[in-house]
C-alpha cells in the first residue's frame, strides 16, 4: 500500500516543498530512507516508531520504504518526522487515504510521542501553498504569520491521528499574537557625559552609516552600542518579514507579537568563525550573524581580535546588502543589510591612542594593525575616539537626552533621507551628491583645507558629504551643507584611524 | 699603526653575530683577528681587503681605538669602541656636545622642544648628539638641520642599513651636515642587542645629556644611566603627570636631576654664555576668538574631541569649525582622534 503526504524542509531561508512517499509491502521487516535525507532525518526510523507504538498505533511488521521527493534537494533535520508517520499510517491503512486531502504535515516526534518545535517554520510554511498546516501546537503562531491558509497546531501524534480519524475536530486557527508591551531597549539616558560618542550614535543611527569607537577599555564603547538599536525605527512590514525569516530559519527565538519588529542588535564573540559570521554550513546553509542582525545592527567588540579573513568577509555584504553561500550542493542568497558598529582598542595595551601614552613593542602594534584591512576601515563614515567618562560624571544626577527625544530627530532625519528617495543618506550615489548634498562657498573652502593638507582622501569626502547631509538633517536644515556641518562630519572622521606605528614627525 | 690586513679581520669580527663590543676591543689590543675569525666560525673566503675597500669606496672612514683621528671623548672610555665607522665630518665632534634622547613614543608637544632644543642650542654653537630614532631622537636632530646646526648620529646598524626606514632623509641629511657614527661595519642588520650599546657611546661622546621624555622603564634611561657611570651631568625636561611619556623624566627630576625649562638652563650648566636668538614672530594666522579658546584648553597635553567640548563648553558644530581653522593654520595637530597643540 501506499501513503503520499506532503510536507517541506529547509535550504538556507527558503522551504522546498518535499512529497513524503511511502510504500509498505509484504517482506523481511525492514525499513529505508530513501531521496537524499540528512543523518538526522535518516535516523527518523527510530523516533517514528516509537512515537507511533506510544500513540496506540501499530507498527508494520513489513517492509517498509519511504521516499523523499524530489530527490535533488538534501533533506535536513527531523521536521519530517510527522510526514513519514501519517504516510505510513496511510500505507498500512490505519487511516483512510482521503483524511490527508488538503492538508501538509511538518513536525519532529518524541519518542513519546509528543510534537516537537521545527526552525525555519514560516519559510516552510510558505513553501506549502494554500493547504491547511498540521504542525505542532508552539509553531502555530508563527505558521499563522503566512496567513494565507488554515493552521492547525497539536501538542501530539495521538491528536493528529485522533483528528485524521475524525473522532476529534480539527483545533481552530493559531492563538492571536498577544499585544504585549516590547521590552524595554536600554536608554541612551543612562549613558553620563560622554557628549561625542552619543551624538556618533545618533548620526549613525539617522544616516545608516557604520561606526567605529575606538578608546581604551572601560571607556563604554559597548554600551554606546547597546544603545543604537533604541534610536532606529521599528521596522516596517517588508523589512519585520525579511527579518522574522531570517531569525525563524537561524531557529532564533521569535518575539510573541509574531513579527519581529525592533530591529535586531547582534553581537557575536570575536572568536566567531567566518561560517557562523555569514552563514553556511555544510547542508543547513544556516543564515549567518549578518544576516540574523539585517535590517539592525551588528556590533563587533574588539574588531582587531577578529580573525582576518572572517573580517574580510564582510567587504563583500557591507557593499551589496546579500551575502552569497556558495557550497558545493547549493548556492544561497540571504538578506545582510546591517548598520554595523565595530569597537575596539587602539593597540594591545589599550592606551595606544593617546599620544605618548602606549607601552606596547613596534612588533605588537604592528601585528595587531595588520589585523584590519584598510578596505574594511574605509567603510567606516564614522571614526570616534571614546574617552573614560569622569568621575563627576558618572555621579553627577544629570541625566542626558534619552532615547525617546534622540529618537524623534532620528526618524525626522530618515524621513528626510527617504523623501530623496535614498534608504538613508549613507546609501546616496557619488553622482546624486551634488544635487542631493550641495555645499555652501564656506563648506567647500573647508574641505578644500582638508584635502590640500592631506587630512582628507579623495575617497572619504564623499563619505564625509553623506555623513554632513545626516548632521543638516538632523538639525533639520534641508539647505546646502554649512561650514560647521562639513567641519562636523570631518571631526567624527578620525584620520587614519588607527595610527599604524609610532609617531612620525615631518620635515 | 694596524696593518690592513688585521684591521679588514677585524671589521669581519665586527659584524659578526658572535662578537660583541667586549670581545672586540680585546682583539684589538692582544689579539690575532685572523686566528679569532676562524675560532668563531667565519666564512674562511672572506676576504678582509676587499671589505677595507668596500668601506672607503662607499665614504665610510673606520676609526681604530689609540689611533689619529678616534674622538678624544672616547679614549678615555671605560668602555671605548674598539673601531668606529664614521660616515661625515669628525670635526663635528670639536664642539661642545650635548646628548638629547628620548621615547619613541612622544607626545607632540616633547617632540616640538626636542626640536626647538636641537635649534636653539645649536644657535649657541653646540653640537647635538642623538639616535636618528623616531620620536624625541629624530625630532632634536630636525631642530640641528633648521638652524644648520652640526648633528652627530650614532646610529646602531650599519651605516648604510637604514633604520627606520622612513628617517632616511634625516640620515641623509644628518651625514651631509654633520656626522654619522656607528659601531658596526656595513650591511649589519639593526639587531636590538646594538641599541642599548649605542646608548654607551652617546652618553661616552656627550659633555651632558638631556632627556627629553621618557616612559618609567624607557630605554632613554638607559642612557641616563651609561651617563651616570661616566660622571657625565644628566638634566630632564619636566612634562605633565597626566602624561604617561614623561613618567621617567619626572622621576629623575624627583631624583635629583636639573629640570630643563629652556636652552639657557642647558647652556648655563655647560657654563657657555645664554643663546642670542632672534625670537622670530609666530607666522601662523592668529586664532579667532573661538579658536583661542580652543587653543587655551589644550593645555600642551593630547586631548579628544570629548575632551575639548567638555572643556570648551562649546556645540560641537562650534568646537568642529575652529578644529578645522586651527588644523589649518598649524595651530594643532590630529593623529588617530586625539588632537596635540604645535609649537611654533
Amino acid at each position: 500500500m501506499l501513503g503520499v503526504v506532503p510536507s517541506a524542509t529547509l535550504l538556507g531561508v527558503d522551504g522546498h516543498a518535499v512529497t513524503v512517499e511511502v510504500h509498505v509491502s509484504s517482506g523481511l521487516p525492514s525499513f529505508t530512507v530513501v531521496g537524499s535525507p540528512d543523518a538526522a532525518c535518516r535516523e527518523a526510523s527510530g523516533r517514528v516508531r516509537a512515537a507511533l507504538l506510544s500513540s496506540a498505533c501499530e507498527w508494520p511488521m513489513r517492509r517498509v520504504t519511504v521516499n523523499l521527493a524530489p530527490p535533488t534537494v538534501r533533506k535536513v533535520g527531523a521536521g519530517l518526522d510527522l510526514a513519514i508517520a501519517v504516510a505510513i499510517l496511510i500505507a498500512s491503512e490505519q487511516v483512510e487515504p482521503v483524511a490527508v486531502e488538503g492538508l501538509a504535515f511538518l513536525g519532529e516526534l518524541g519518542l513519546d510521542g509528543s510534537l516537537r518545535s521545527v526552525p525555519g517554520t514560516l519559510c516552510l510554511t510558505e513553501a506549502l501553498g494554500d493547504r491547511a498546516i498540521v504542525l505542532p501546537a508552539v509553531n502555530a503562531r508563527e505558521a499563522g504569520l503566512v496567513g494565507q491558509q488554515p493552521v492547525h497546531g497539536l501538542a501530539s501524534l495521538a491528536a493528529v491521528v485522533a483528528c485524521l480519524r475524525g473522532q476529534e475536530p480539527w483545533p481552530a486557527g493559531p492563538p492571536p499574537a498577544t499585544t504585549v508591551d516590547p521590552p524595554p531597549v536600554p536608554d541612551l539616558a543612562d549613558v553620563r557625559g560622554q557628549p561625542v560618542g552619543r551624538y556618533a550614535v545618533e548620526v549613525a543611527a539617522a544616516g545608516g552609516h557604520h561606526l567605529l569607537l575606538m578608546g581604551p577599555p572601560g571607556a563604554g564603547k559597548t554600551m554606546l552600542a547597546s544603545r543604537l538599536p533604541g534610536l532606529l525605527p521599528p521596522l516596517a512590514d517588508r523589512a519585520a518579514l525579511e527579518t522574522t525569516r531570517i531569525h525563524s530559519a537561524a531557529g532564533l527565538r521569535l518575539p510573541a507579537t509574531g513579527l519581529v519588529r525592533q530591529p535586531p542588535f547582534r553581537a557575536p564573540h570575536h572568536g566567531a568563525s567566518s561560517v557562523a559570521l555569514v552563514g553556511g554550513g555544510s547542508a543547513t546553509m544556516r543564515p549567518g550573524e549578518i544576516s540574523a542582525a539585517s535590517n539592525g545592527v551588528l556590533f563587533l567588540d574588539e574588531l582587531a581580535e577578529f580573525a582576518t579573513h572572517v573580517l574580510d568577509a564582510l567587504r563583500q555584504p557591507l557593499e551589496e546588502g546579500v551575502v552569497r553561500v556558495a557550497r558545493a550542493a547549493a548556492t544561497v542568497t540571504f538578506p545582510a543589510r546591517f548598520l554595523l558598529v565595530a569597537a575596539m582598542n587602539p593597540c594591545p595595551c589599550g592606551h595606544g591612542g593617546r599620544p605618548g601614552g602606549c607601552r606596547c613593542s613596534d612588533a605588537a602594534r604592528a601585528r595587531y594593525h595588520r589585523r584590519l584591512s584598510g578596505p574594511l576601515l574605509d567603510r567606516f563614515d564614522l571614526r570616534v575616539e571614546v574617552s573614560r567618562p569622569s568621575v563627576a560624571d558618572l555621579m553627577g544626577s544629570a541625566r542626558n537626552e534619552s532615547t525617546e527625544t534622540v529618537r524623534a530627530r532620528v526618524l525626522a532625519a530618515r524621513a528626510a533621507a527617504a523623501a530623496r528617495g535614498v534608504r538613508t543618506n549613507a546609501a546616496i550615489p557619488v553622482q546624486r551628491l551634488d544635487a542631493l548634498a550641495p555645499l555652501t562657498a564656506e563648506a567647500e573652502d573647508v574641505l578644500a583645507q582638508a584635502l590640500t593638507t592631506g587630512r582628507l582622501s579623495a575617497r572619504g569626502l564623499h563619505r564625509v558629504r553623506r555623513v554632513a547631509r545626516t548632521i543638516a538633517d538632523l538639525q533639520d536644515s534641508p539647505q546646502a551643507l554649512t561650514a560647521a556641518h562639513v567641519a562636523t562630519a570631518l571631526s567624527l572622521r578620525a584620520d587614519a584611524a588607527p595610527n599604524p606605528s609610532p609617531r612620525a614627525l615631518t620635515a | 699603526m694596524i696593518d690592513d690586513r688585521s684591521l679588514g679581520y677585524l671589521v669581519l669580527l665586527a659584524g659578526h653575530p658572535a662578537v660583541g663590543p667586549r670581545r672586540l676591543r680585546t682583539l684589538l689590543d692582544d689579539g690575532h683577528p685572523e686566528a679569532a675569525w676562524r675560532t668563531v666560525g667565519g666564512r674562511p673566503a672572506a676576504d678582509p681587503l676587499a671589505v677595507l675597500a668596500a668601506h672607503r669606496d662607499a665614504g665610510v672612514e673606520i676609526l681604530v681605538h689609540h689611533e689619529a683621528r678616534y674622538p678624544a671623548c672616547l679614549d678615555s672610555d671605560p668602555e671605548p669602541p674598539a673601531l668606529l665607522f664614521a660616515a661625515g665630518d669628525p670635526t663635528a665632534l670639536d664642539a661642545t656636545r650635548v646628548a638629547i634622547v628620548g621615547t619613541r613614543r612622544c607626545t607632540g608637544a616633547g617632540a616640538g622642544f626636542a626640536r626647538e632644543l636641537g635649534r636653539d642650542l645649536s644657535v649657541a654653537g653646540v653640537a647635538i648628539v642623538s639616535g636618528l630614532a623616531l620620536g624625541i631622537d629624530g625630532a632634536s636632530h630636525r631642530g640641528v638641520l633648521d638652524a644648520e646646526g652640526r648633528p652627530v648620529g650614532v646610529v646602531g646598524s650599519g651605516l648604510d642599513v637604514v633604520y627606520p626606514a622612513r628617517h632616511r632623509d634625516l640620515w641623509t641629511r644628518v651625514r651631509a651636515r654633520g656626522l654619522l657614527l656607528s659601531e658596526a661595519p656595513l650591511g649589519a642588520r639593526p639587531a636590538a642587542w646594538r641599541f642599548p650599546a649605542r646608548n654607551r657611546i652617546i652618553a661616552g661622546l656627550a659633555d651632558l645629556v638631556v632627556v627629553v621624555e621618557s616612559h618609567a622603564a624607557g630605554g632613554s634611561l638607559h642612557t641616563v644611566k651609561e651617563a651616570a657611570d661616566r660622571s657625565i651631568q644628566v638634566m630632564a625636561v619636566p612634562g605633565s603627570v597626566r602624561v604617561p611619556s614623561c613618567a621617567g623624566t619626572n622621576q629623575l627630576i624627583a631624583d635629583g636631576c636639573a629640570p630643563v625649562r629652556d636652552a639657557t638652563d642647558v647652556l648655563v650648566a655647560l657654563g657657555l654664555s645664554a643663546a642670542t636668538r632672534a625670537v622670530a614672530a609666530d607666522r601662523r594666522p592668529p586664532p579667532d576668538a573661538t579658536a583661542a579658546a580652543v587653543l587655551d584648553a589644550f593645555d600642551w597635553e593630547p586631548a579628544t574631541l570629548e575632551h575639548l567640548a567638555v572643556r570648551t563648553g562649546l556645540a560641537l558644530p562650534e568646537l568642529a569649525v575652529a578644529l578645522q581653522s586651527l588644523l589649518d593654520a598649524g595651530w594643532i595637530d590630529a593623529e588617530a582622534g586625539w588632537y596635540e597643540r604645535v609649537a611654533a
